[in-house]
């Protein structure tokens, strides 16, 4: 994150909070994708996650008096979705097979291997995927927030509902554990 | 684990203050070679996009945009356009095309020659080239503005125009590079440890290991030198007569201590059939042979196996080989 998209951010929260529809729909446009498909990777159910996502912008209009333009926005909704989500999938597991949910993730690495990408290249971000995967749920959370979202420390944070120093702890503890399974991998491969 | 740099320690957001944002996020717990692991690290993970991949479409966002409307009362709305987006419209616009532009220059034109046929090619430089039978050549479309660089996989005869740049060759894991000469360069990925041979009518070539050029062999006019992975630097020149170098121009079989499997593998090419060797160890066995015209496959098969102790029979599509 840096500081156009914070004064951006800005922008918009300031917008919403006096009833301008037009900033409502620019940070709709912008948010609703990136936020399904967080939603989608808590729920791994697409329709649900495009319900909780608009549910969420919903909310936000009706709630607009109370937003603080202090604080992200997009922490706020990242915050939001993260919560329902975690809801939905707990309520529908109880239905479910607990172990669904998990194994419709390991199915689900994209294969990488495209026609023209070297194998090895392709073979490693398999192999980084799957590291990320089995990192502990909060650290991967946090890395993945961090990482793939681009929110900062502070967002992350409030998303998560914890300190900035402890998602700088999980952050350093997941980039630990990749580079301790990278330095393996490449051990290995070099033994061969 | 020490708290070093402040930045990263709770500080309260006040309003008004500006919060405080830290680009790229990195936690700077890691010094030295662990920090260069990680900043490496984090590098790598920059495309590995969450999975899934998929995220909802605009269409799909604008759908679900109206349907928030609706929910809402909120009266109907359009995306804004205003000059400033026009000109970002005109200016994606533009980049899209300039990037297919480029793009479409950068897709390398290919060349093959099928099995059981061949190919000739005149190049935009005015060399020429003639691609014996499952040979593919590949180039860029600016080839000869910016090199004259060529990628080889199978055999070809190349009569190359002298000019200011450099023809380079690359074939498979072997350069050949020249200025203005007339040589056969037979380099089957296939072929065992990626072997090329090089064979020189006129002029001169240079060959050498790819990323190696310090191990250069250069070859004069009826030289000819080969390379494969297992050998340091390519085989001193040794001498051949001129009209045996590319053979295959004639329609003749020339081989010269090659093994069995490369043998087969070039009749399936010639001839376009399929040769199945059931006895695995002959794959490796060399043999030397000339034909000046073989004009059917069935005459080389048996006399291979007269040679070799081999027996064959026909197939629907070629021969099967045992012992």
């Amino acid at each position: 994150m840096n500081n156009t998209d914070e004064t951006e951010q800005r922008r918009l929260a300031d917008g919403i909070r006096k009833s301008d529809q037009r900033a409502f729909d620019e940070l709709f446009r912008a948010m609703y994708p990136r936020l399904v498909r967080f939603a989608f990777k808590i729920t791994r159910d697409w329709n649900a996650s495009c319900d909780i996502t608009q549910d969420i912008f919903v909310m936000l209009w009706q709630q607009r008096n109370n937003i603080d333009p202090d604080r992200s926005i997009h922490s706020w909704l990242y915050r939001s979705v993260r919560n329902r989500s975690y809801n939905y999938q707990r309520d529908r597991r109880n239905i479910a097979d607990p172990e669904m949910a998990d194994a419709l993730t390991d199915e689900s690495y994209p294969a990488d291997v495209l026609v023209n990408e070297d194998r090895q290249e392709a073979l490693l971000k398999r192999k980084f995927r799957e590291w990320i995967h089995a990192l502990p749920l909060r650290q991967r959370e946090t890395f993945e927030l961090s990482r793939f979202e681009g929110l900062c420390h502070q967002e992350i944070a409030a998303v998560m509902d914890v300190s900035v120093k402890t998602v700088n702890n999980h952050l350093t503890a997941a980039l630990k554990q990749l580079r301790m399974r990278y330095k393996a991998y490449r051990q290995a491969s070099q033994d061969q | 684990m020490t708290t070093r740099n402040s930045q990263y320690s709770d500080k309260k957001q006040t309003p008004g203050s500006d919060p405080v944002r830290h680009h790229p996020p990195l936690p700077d717990d890691f010094e030295g070679e662990e920090r260069r692991d990680v900043e490496d690290i984090w590098k790598k993970c920059a495309d590995l996009q969450p999975h899934p991949v998929r995220k909802p479409t605009r269409k799909e966002t604008e759908i679900a945009l109206k349907s928030v409307h609706r929910r809402l009362d909120m009266p109907k709305t359009r995306p804004v356009t205003t000059i400033r987006s026009r000109i970002a419209w005109m200016a994606a616009a533009a980049l899209i095309l300039l990037t297919f532009g480029i793009g479409y220059l950068l897709i390398p034109q290919t060349v093959s020659a099928p099995y059981g046929e061949r190919a000739t090619v005149e190049l935009p430089d005015g060399t020429g080239v003639e691609l014996n039978s499952g040979t593919t050549i590949r180039y860029s479309r600016l080839f000869g503005i910016r090199n004259r660089n060529i990628s080889l996989d199978g055999e070809a005869f190349f009569t190359v125009e002298s000019g200011e740049r450099p023809f380079i060759v690359n074939a498979n894991r072997s350069v050949v590079e020249v200025t203005g000469t007339a040589f056969n360069i037979r380099s089957r990925s296939d072929d065992p440890g990626f072997e090329t041979r090089v064979h020189v009518a006129e002029g001169s070539v240079s060959l050498y290991p790819a990323g190696d050029p310090g191990r250069k062999v250069t070859l004069e006019a009826g030289k000819w030198s080969r390379w494969n992975n297992s050998m340091v630097a390519p085989m001193p020149p040794e001498t051949e007569a001129v009209d045996r170098m590319a053979g295959w121009r004639d329609n003749r079989f020339i081989f010269r201590n090659e093994p069995l499997g490369s043998i087969f593998r070039e009749i399936e090419r010639r001839f376009d059939i399929r040769v199945q060797l059931m006895e695995e160890n002959a794959a490796s066995e060399l043999l030397t042979a000339h034909y000046s015209d073989p004009g059917q496959p069935e005459k080389i098969i048996e006399d291979i196996c007269h040679v070799k102790g081999l027996r064959y029979s026909k197939t629907a599509n070629g021969f099967r080989i045992y012992r």
